[in-house]
């Protein structure tokens, strides 16, 4: 609280086009293939979805392949190992590498102006997301060429996706994109969510944010709920593929319905956390074109909460087949039709919001009511299959292949097609073509429905899912031909959809300020500015557009908050979560390398491990960290921490080192998505613990308590010396972090090498048997936790030493404690997983 | 004037009981027909099923509670665009209603089948 | 060979099943479980069709009707009506019609005939006990069981992950490494039916099938006595194709009752001849198929567990086709 950053901003009108350029200058990035170096959320998110793009491309064509193959029975163009790899691929990409991230990319690119704000509050953590998938997702892709592409299922059911039915790399493959590319998913929401709490512009309290945030915000938090399982399953099907730990292998107490259970619990999230960020788009895209404000906002947001909710209480509809007794199966198919609600809620709140407005029938509404009609029929055969002894006739048929694409989509492709043509003039500064666009809804909706109507007959006839081909004589003929037909069609559509997009960039009419017409903040100005917004303003409305006539003019002139930009400073507001108020300036980093880099040296480890060089992969997982500890590495708070005048009469602190800047918020999300990751790992231990039939017997493993209650006392002693230290932190004193933090790390050190030394304490080896596999990766996920523990006290210690904590400063030592508490926590708990059950045994 | 809810997250509050709720009776199903205790009763009511409505009523009565409240407690419609606070209050008292009513109507739907399916075929 | 083989082979298999092709078909029911999903499913359909008039003709309203019409109800009107109260009302009659299906899934019952299938890549291993069998009968790709009596099925997997499926007669259920699952079927009338196997199971899948022929309960005992007899080489002729049999090294994985052909791994061959078809549902059985298959079983059926054994003279080739068709 020391030096006034700069007297300048008192006066902010006194010179705007200094003002303009100087922010203009800060905020732009560099040109040419510098432009990599960009981590602006423009940059970011055009990155994503234009990747997304790319992938769906492929993954379509592997779909059209699919469906030449299946066109006439007993078709040989493809042999079964090609098609098997195919339609692998076609879900694998469909669902990972195109539907969430181009959705994320959607939101990484609209957020900040729809929220008024300037960029994302980490944009070096968006750019390593995006480097992530982009180098996941063609790590994944690479095996197409090679012919060694995934071929057991998007679902890669262990027994058949384990060493013994898939010797080849084809499932690590899968296994390691996956989960390499899954990184952004993760930091994505993360992102996603402290942006959309701490940094709208003054006065959006929760009420007035525009639904599209509203629904990225559950998604994010589904996101970080989520997928953590599909992670956790993931690593250990790694494990057992690359060590041989018996995670799913029933021979060695292992089940392969842990994998089932895992994998759903993530995957029927997914399907939700799809569609949310598409209704999103839908309630942006309805209220602009029926000219009325959306109907029933309060219902929609209530539909978005209760479809967030109940959407983790649907995944054994996915195992209804599996012999789970019929009761535990009731609560799903209740859980699973309850869904109806919250959805029916959300289609009638867009039919209202048209209802009581004046549609002008442009593409992006034509697309909207595809959507609607889609939707409403993917959603009744979804009522249709939650009812369990209906499904258990249609389950893996292609009425299920109908069904979900009928959802997907219906309720998340054409909702982007709608979104692509109407924010186009956002991005490309130009209007699409009314006719190609019109041409292109056409032809892609009744191509969608001549290629899946068929499905859901043939599925009641018979036609099993997964099948390269079938048998003449059984009435599948004519479907299929049909529905082949009907792809071409489809894809047709979406080629005249991409000519329209190429037309309009070239040479489309240039749009102007706000086209459509539109009631949200992101039109306020196109093109918009690198900085998004010349000045931060206050909003009153919903719809500020159009309930804040004077906006566009005030934010030009400079009248809201931070119009300059300090002499080159990237700065942006952050403000309380539910009302809004501004709190505290952040200063954002501009371009740099090091989210490439770090990603790259992530990407080391991946294919090391993929090509089965351990040894490599340990150097990638090390240079990885040291990627981040130079990332972290504490700089020089030199005038970038007191207070600001982000607007005359308004003082507001920086947020470098404060103890409440955004980073304490990205903290709290990354350790819940971290108990999730630990969640579903003591899931394993339960679930394969209640399954062992003689789980009274000898051959389990009975580690011995008392080892690991001397370390488990270390890492609390650590713990109970950072609480001091943070406490006297509070109170201004510096000196018990400087000493506290390297005590805290010699106790960890001590427990976690004495740890590794006794680890024969955990009983029996790893790959004798399932529960003992799991001992072990509970072991190894509390080490590398306590040795990231050590890292980040690290990190403060380095700053305590220089100096950099004074009072309500010490973000850094904030962080390190309470990493270290959820650490501390998390071997307590792994204690009582490790050594209770079998007491109770 | 009632109170206005302070944050956002009394939101969720009705969704994390269904969760838990949820979460209950299918660990518990599961374990008890692993185990066996299925064939077990209490005076004459299987265990299994009387645990399952238990904890049905024990999820939907502080629902319901939770919802009631946050009705009475949202405050009056408000024209003026500036009083963010009550406008925002009453939203927050709304939707928290809303949900209250949704997962209430949920948890009943999901603890139903108990009493009409046999617990572990 | 080879190709030739697929090609004059496979006109034959469709002409085999053109005769019936509803015979996989859940809407077709022939058993009391697909009967009353059928009647289920219909139900749905109709419920649900007029739902879906009804919110497509508010949809129609919302973009076209005129706008003083419209504002005679309010859109948060039409949220409750639509979004809540639709659902609330269809998803419980839904649920309790489910409740009134017959659940296939049942706890064993030793005192039934039991029929235990096996999943194997890519071929159904069957086994049936029960009141009055000493022994298990073993069988493979074809089930048959009496009209009108529930049918116990064990299911279990020797391999991955299978699931098995009478779309005509009931509902799937998943055979899972490590744990047996138990279903309960019963046909409503005699007929031969197609079953196929729905969870993925590697490179041919596809073409895992089988036959389920509903009997008369009567000739259902005498087919199931005739099927436990073992079935040793009548006669010089089918001497010499059994010692071909065994040159060929067809015993290492397949058995035939009453000889020295005691392999596993394949399908028991000992009444093969008298099945409906061959390489589990796709090939309709007879001489040709036979040796087709026996020499080409990789192009027929491409990553198989059968080689092709093209070793044998066409002469060989042939006595060994026919004494395995007469198995019967």
């Amino acid at each position: 609280m020391t030096d006034i950053a700069s007297p300048r901003t008192d006066i902010p009108q006194d010179e705007p086009a200094r003002q303009r350029d100087e922010l203009d200058a800060a905020w732009r990035s560099p040109a040419g293939w510098r432009a990599i170096s960009a981590v602006n959320q423009t940059y970011v998110g055009r990155r994503f979805v234009i990747t997304g793009f790319i992938y769906f491309l492929i993954a379509g064509i592997l779909g059209l392949v699919i469906r030449v193959q299946l066109a006439v029975p007993e078709n040989d163009l493809l042999t079964p190992e090609a098609y098997n790899q195919i339609f692998t691929m076609h879900g694998t990409m469909m669902m990972f590498l195109f539907a969430v991230p181009i959705l994320e990319g959607v939101a990484v690119y609209l957020l900040p102006p729809m929220l008024g704000a300037r960029d994302l509050p980490f944009p070096r953590l968006s750019a390593f997301g995006y480097w992530c998938y982009l180098l996941g997702g063609l790590l994944l892709l690479s095996s197409l060429p090679l012919g060694l592409a995934p071929d057991s299922g998007w679902f890669i059911y262990p027994p058949l996706s384990s060493t013994l039915f898939s010797p080849g790399m084809n499932v690590d493959f899968w296994l390691l994109g996956i989960t390499f590319m899954e990184i952004s998913a993760i930091t994505a929401s993360i992102e996603l969510i402290v942006a959309i709490l701490k940094t709208r512009a003054p006065g959006m309290s929760i009420d007035r944010m525009p639904l599209f945030a509203w629904y990225i915000l559950i998604t994010a938090f589904m996101i970080v709920f989520g997928f953590p399982p599909l992670i956790m399953g993931s690593i250990l099907l790694e494990l057992e593929r690359a060590f041989g730990l018996p995670f799913f292998d029933a021979a060695k107490g292992g089940h392969p319905l842990l994998w089932q259970h895992l994998f759903w619990l993530f995957g029927h999230p997914e399907v939700y956390i799809i569609f949310l960020p598409a209704a999103g788009i839908m309630s942006m895209v309805v209220p602009t074109f029926a000219r009325h404000p959306i109907v029933g906002y309060r219902w929609l947001v209530l539909a978005a909460v209760g479809m967030g909710f109940l959407s983790f209480g649907l995944w054994v509809h996915h195992m209804f087949a599996t012999g789970i007794p019929q009761l535990s199966l009731a609560f799903f198919s209740a859980a699973s039709t309850l869904v109806a609600i919250p959805s029916g809620i959300q289609v009638f709140g867009w039919i209202a919001t048209l209802w009581h407005g004046r549609p002008r029938f442009d593409t992006p509404l034509l697309f909207a009511i595809g959507t609607i009609v889609t939707f409403v029929i993917g959603g009744f055969t979804g009522v249709m299959v939650a009812i369990v002894p209906f499904d258990l006739q249609v389950h893996d048929t292609h009425f299920v292949v109908a069904h979900f694409h009928y959802v997907l989509i219906g309720g998340a492709v054409f909702p982007l097609f709608a979104g692509i043509h109407y924010w186009m003039p956002l991005a490309l500064g130009r209007m699409p073509s009314e006719r190609l666009g019109r041409c292109s809804f056409w032809t892609m909706f009744a191509g969608f429905h001549l290629t899946f109507f068929p499905l859901h007959w043939l599925g009641l006839i018979g036609m099993s899912r997964r099948v390269y081909t079938y048998l003449p004589g059984l009435n599948l003929e004519l479907g299929n031909l049909i529905a082949t037909g009907g792809a071409f069609l489809f894809a047709l559509g979406v080629l005249l959809a991409m000519v329209n997009i190429l037309w309009t960039a070239r040479s489309g009419t240039p749009s102007g300020d706000n086209p459509w017409n539109a009631g949200t903040l992101e039109w306020l100005k196109v093109p918009t500015p690198a900085c998004n917004f010349r000045s931060i303003p206050v909003i009153s409305s919903r719809d500020p557009m159009w309930d804040q006539p004077k906006l566009s003019k005030a934010v030009e002139l400079g009248v809201g908050f931070l119009p300059d930009s300090l002499g080159g400073r990237r700065l942006m507001m952050g403000t309380s979560a539910t009302d809004a108020r501004p709190e505290q300036v952040l200063e954002l980093p501009g371009p740099t390398y090091m989210p490439l880099v770090a990603a790259l040296c992530v990407g080391v480890f991946f294919v090391s491990f993929l090509l089965k060089l351990y040894a490599m992969a340990a150097l990638g997982g090390l240079l990885s960290v040291a990627a981040f500890l130079v990332w972290m590495w504490p700089t020089s708070p030199e005038g970038r921490r007191g207070d600001i005048v982000a607007s005359p009469g308004t003082v507001l602190p920086t947020a470098h080192g404060h103890h409440a800047a955004p980073g304490s918020t990205a903290l709290n999300v990354t350790l819940a998505a971290d108990a999730a990751l630990y969640g579903s790992l003591a899931f394993s231990l339960f679930f394969l613990w209640s399954y062992t039939p003689d789980r009274m017997g000898t051959p389990l493993p009975s580690p011995s308590a008392w080892p690991a209650v001397l370390d488990l006392c270390l890492m609390l002693a650590g713990s109970a010396v950072l609480a001091w230290a943070e406490r006297r932190m509070r109170a201004g004193a510096a000196v018990p972090a400087m000493l506290g933090l390297p005590v805290a790390m010699g106790l960890a050190t001590a427990a976690l090498a004495h740890g590794l030394l006794s680890s024969g304490h955990l009983g029996l080896p790893a790959q004798e048997h399932a529960l003992a596999a799991v001992l072990w990766t509970l072991f190894g996920y509390q080490a590398i936790h306590a040795g990231a523990a050590v890292l980040i006290a690290g990190l403060a210690a380095v700053a305590a030493w220089r100096g950099h904590f004074t009072r309500g400063r010490h973000l850094a030592l904030r962080i390190a404690v309470r990493f270290w508490h959820y650490t501390a926590a998390l071997w307590a708990v792994g204690f009582v997983l490790v050594h209770i059950p079998p007491l109770l045994g | 004037m009632p109170s206005v809810p302070k944050g956002s997250a009394i939101l969720v509050a009705p969704a994390i009981l269904w969760s838990a709720h949820f979460l209950f009776v299918y660990v518990f199903v599961s374990l008890a027909c692993l185990w066996g205790w299925h064939e077990a009763t209490v005076m004459g009511v299987r265990v299994v099923t009387a645990a399952v409505a238990l904890a049905t009523a024990a999820a939907v009565l502080p629902i319901a509670l939770l919802g009631v409240r946050a009705w009475r407690s949202a405050p009056g419609a408000t024209a003026d665009p500036t009083d963010t606070r009550s406008r925002r209050g009453r939203f927050i008292a709304q939707v928290t209603a809303a949900q209250s009513a949704l997962f209430a109507f949920s948890t009943i739907m999901v603890g139903v089948p108990t009493l009409m399916r046999p617990p572990c075929v | 060979m080879t190709r030739r083989v697929v090609i004059t082979l496979l006109p034959a298999a469709a002409l085999a099943l053109a005769g019936c092709s509803t015979m996989q078909s859940a809407l077709d029911p022939a058993g009391i479980n697909a009967r009353q999903v059928a009647d289920l499913w219909w139900l749905m359909v109709w419920v649900l069709s007029g739902a879906f008039v009804i919110v497509m003709a508010v949809l129609a309203a919302a973009l076209f009707a005129p706008r003083h019409w419209r504002e005679r109800v309010r859109g948060t009107t039409l949220i409750a009506a639509g979004g809540v109260a639709l659902p609330v009302v269809v998803v419980p009659v839904f649920l309790l019609a489910s409740f009134a299906v017959q659940w296939p899934l049942v706890p064993e019952r030793p005192d039934r005939l039991t029929i235990h299938v096996i999943g194997h890549q890519f071929w159904w291993e069957v086994r049936y006990t029960g009141p009055g069998l000493a022994q298990p009968v073993v069988s493979a790709n074809e089930i048959r069981m009496p009209v009108g009596q529930p049918v116990q099925f064990r299911l279990t997997t020797e391999d991955v992950i299978h699931s098995f499926w009478l779309p005509n007669l009931a509902g799937k259920i998943d055979m899972i490494p490590g744990q047996v699952n138990h279903m309960e079927i019963t046909a409503e009338r005699t007929g031969v039916f197609r079953g196929q196997c729905y969870e993925f199971c590697g490179a041919q899948h596809a073409h895992m099938a089988f036959m389920a022929v509903v009997m008369e309960p009567d000739g259902f005992a005498a087919w199931l006595a005739r099927e436990a007899q073992p079935a040793p080489p009548r006669g010089p002729v089918e001497e010499r194709a059994f010692q071909a049999f065994l040159r060929g090294g067809c015993a290492s994985c397949h058995a035939i009752r009453g000889t020295t052909a005691d392999g596993g791994g394949g399908p028991d061959l000992t009444h093969v001849g008298g099945r409906l078809t061959l390489a589990a549902g796709m090939l309709p059985n007879g001489e040709g198929p036979m040796g087709g298959w026996i020499a080409g079983a990789q192009n027929i059926k491409p990553g198989n567990r059968m080689p092709n054994f093209n070793g044998f003279d066409g002469e060989t080739l042939r006595a060994l086709s026919s004494y395995l068709y007469g198995l019967k």
